[in-house]
């Protein structure tokens, strides 16, 4: 089973995998171990936990110093999932993507069983907006052209917390509220042209931000220490699902949604619906034999 | 600090600036932001402290202990025969009996209690007003408690020492360090500023302008003392609108209240209600009032948030010949859900709406 995380520069791919990993790491309960396939990776996210620890965003990853970060996640039942993640800088990315030569970012992307597209509708107006808007819709089209139909896809929505007004963490993956926020926020992506059956969509709070007054007397958003993420549940039961869903040889076990029962409920029932399916034709055909 | 109607206020004018081509109103955006939203947000901050210092600052010789005096409603205290001087921090906290308490600078604090009113304001004198010069060089910080009706509900009044060149023991160095240490003093321990200014000073000097605009974000009354009020009891309209023309380019968008601190406490010393009307500290009183809540400070920070908006609006419309500003709309959503959970900002929550539909 293979995962590639990809996003434009600025969505929050970095923080969003360092916390989701450190979020792993605390929450043992979860099902999902984390390690770290090589000491630069572990060194990586241990760097960004620190950075965020002393309330200070980590720098954007500078162009023509792309970093492929790889480990794995290993759950209960001993299924290895490796993840990898190409931390490049905005200008890099698309040329990678855009090369008609096939290179290891391509390559990746191909190979993978599931993506994680990390986009973020709060696009931070220091960066170049158009850009990244344009940047956020055309990776999501991209990718909606180019995977096979066998990938699966999910969509996060990073930086949430600046939409909680308008949407309450209850419903972070309710994908009909959250389509409509795309549609109002990301107008260059048009959701309707593309079949979005086989993927999921839930936003995210990785780090929850607080407004901090500068020297200057200026305010800024900074990390709100101790650091907290929102979320985090929907995103990781969805990916068991999918991981289970593909080793469909080991049992699902009931997946654990904080916040809606009922989808806890959909998710149980579609996941048991092919074995009850299965034990259904199984007494029919000895009925049939017995017949 | 948490998001706050101010702070989100901040933000929406800060990110749809930056997504402004045009540099010129982009600096109009970047300057309302630093002259007008900052200093709310200070207030904004300020407002729900548990113990909100309310404090009177201006010249020496404006009035300020005399005022502090009346708004007390000290019976038992005449006015200051020859004018001394306030050297010394003091502050004025609510409490059931009468207290005085003196931090020196080696931080050690002595007590004193009485059981009469009059003897705590001999005390007052005794430390603070006439105090010779070994003392006021040890004494950092006076409090004095008692059962003062205007403190009730929790605000505490500070009387600051005078700034300007009436203080004794002036050279220029050591002026300089004193308005600094003032400075430090206010922007430490104040929440809110009443500017002080004597009517009969006619020039406003350039120390008294330098020093309020470093205080100026905490500052939203200047208080006229010494106000002469007319024989006839009322308020002598044509004087108030000349002085304010006069006066209000200096300390734009303040309210002016005229009050005459003397007569406030004759009147109150020989229960004389004539004397009494002619020190308008009525008005002023009730002005405080309002300031000795939290719910009343964050509804005046709320009153002036609605002003700003409304003043951005109509300025950016003016100056620009821009109808519709072109708000970031995330950032305006954000400012609107803020504002229609407020009571008191209902008028920009039903402007929102509008922009939005």
């Amino acid at each position: 089973m293979k995962i590639h995380i990809i996003g434009p520069e600025g969505s929050g791919k970095t923080i969003l995998t360092a916390m989701l990993n450190h979020y792993i790491e605390r929450h043992y309960t979860n099902g999902f171990k984390f390690r770290a396939s090589s000491f630069n990776t572990k060194l990586y996210f241990t760097e960004i936990l620190n950075i965020l620890n002393e309330g200070e965003w980590p720098p954007s990853t500078k162009q023509g110093q792309p970093k492929v970060l790889n480990w794995q996640w290993e759950t209960d039942d001993g299924i290895i999932i490796d993840v990898n993640m190409h931390d490049i800088a905005g200008q890099d990315f698309r040329m990678g993507i855009c090369n008609e030569d096939s290179n290891e970012l391509k390559s990746d992307i191909k190979k993978s069983d599931l993506i994680i597209a990390v986009c973020d509708l709060f696009v931070h107006p220091i960066s170049n907006d158009v850009e990244v808007k344009a940047g956020n819709a055309w990776i999501i089209e991209w990718l909606f052209n180019n995977l096979t139909k066998k990938q699966k896809m999910i969509i996060v929505l990073t930086k949430f917390d600046m939409f909680e007004y308008e949407l309450p963490v209850q419903k972070w993956h309710d994908k009909q509220e959250l389509l409509k926020l795309i549609n109002e926020y990301m107008p260059e992506f048009n959701t309707k042209g593309y079949n979005l059956d086989n993927c999921f969509i839930c936003a995210v709070s990785a780090v929850s931000v607080q407004t901090v007054s500068t020297k200057d007397n200026k305010l800024e958003r900074f990390p709100r220490l101790p650091l907290e993420s929102k979320g985090m549940e929907n995103l990781l039961s969805e990916i068991k699902r999918i991981v289970y869903e593909k080793n469909t040889s080991i049992p699902f076990k009931i997946v654990r949604a904080k916040n809606n029962i009922k989808t806890m409920m959909n998710q149980v029932t579609e996941v048991m619906r092919p074995a009850i399916e299965a034990l259904g034709n199984f007494i029919n055909n000895l009925s049939e034999k017995e017949k | 600090m948490d998001e706050t109607p101010v702070t989100l206020f901040y933000f929406l004018i800060k990110e749809t600036g930056d997504l402004l081509k045009d540099d010129e109103i982009k600096t109009d955006f970047e300057t309302f932001n630093k002259e007008k939203v900052y200093p709310l947000l200070e207030q904004e901050q300020r407002a729900v402290r548990p113990k909100y210092v309310l404090s009177f600052v201006g010249l020496t010789n404006v009035g300020k202990s005399t005022l502090i005096t009346a708004l007390l409603d000290y019976k038992k205290i005449a006015p200051y025969e020859n004018r001394p001087t306030t050297a010394i921090p003091v502050e004025y906290v609510f409490a059931p009996t009468w207290k005085i308490k003196i931090l020196d600078y080696s931080f050690n604090e002595t007590e004193e209690s009485f059981q009469k009113e009059g003897e705590l304001v001999e005390a007052v004198k005794k430390h603070v007003l006439y105090a010779d010069s070994k003392n006021k060089q040890n004494t950092l910080w006076v409090t004095v408690e008692g059962p003062f009706k205007i403190l009730e509900k929790g605000l505490v009044l500070a009387d600051t020492p005078g700034f300007g060149d009436a203080q004794i023991d002036d050279d220029e160095q050591k002026r300089k360090n004193r308005m600094q240490k003032l400075e430090k003093f206010i922007k430490d321990r104040v929440d809110s500023i009443y500017f002080c200014v004597a009517a009969n000073d006619m020039n406003i000097r350039d120390e008294e302008k330098n020093f309020y605009n470093n205080i100026r974000y905490l500052c939203n009354h200047i208080v006229v003392n010494k106000w002469e009020f007319s024989e006839d009891n009322s308020i002598n309209e044509q004087d108030i609108y000349e002085y304010k023309k006069r006066y209000s380019s200096l300390f734009p968008g303040l309210e002016f209240i005229f009050v005459n601190a003397k007569n406030a406490i004759i009147g109150i010393k020989d229960e004389d209600v004539t004397v009494l009307k002619k020190s308008n500290i009525d008005y002023l009183k009730s002005i405080i009032e309002k300031y000795s809540t939290p719910e009343g400070r964050i509804k005046i920070v709320h009153d002036a948030l609605v002003k700003s908006w409304k003043n951005f609006n109509r300025y950016i419309e003016i100056r620009h010949n821009i109808k519709n500003i072109p708000w970031r709309r995330d950032s305006l959503k954000r400012f609107f859900y803020i504002c229609k959970r407020n009571k008191s900002l209902e008028l920009i929550a039903r402007d929102i709406e509008r922009i939005l539909r």
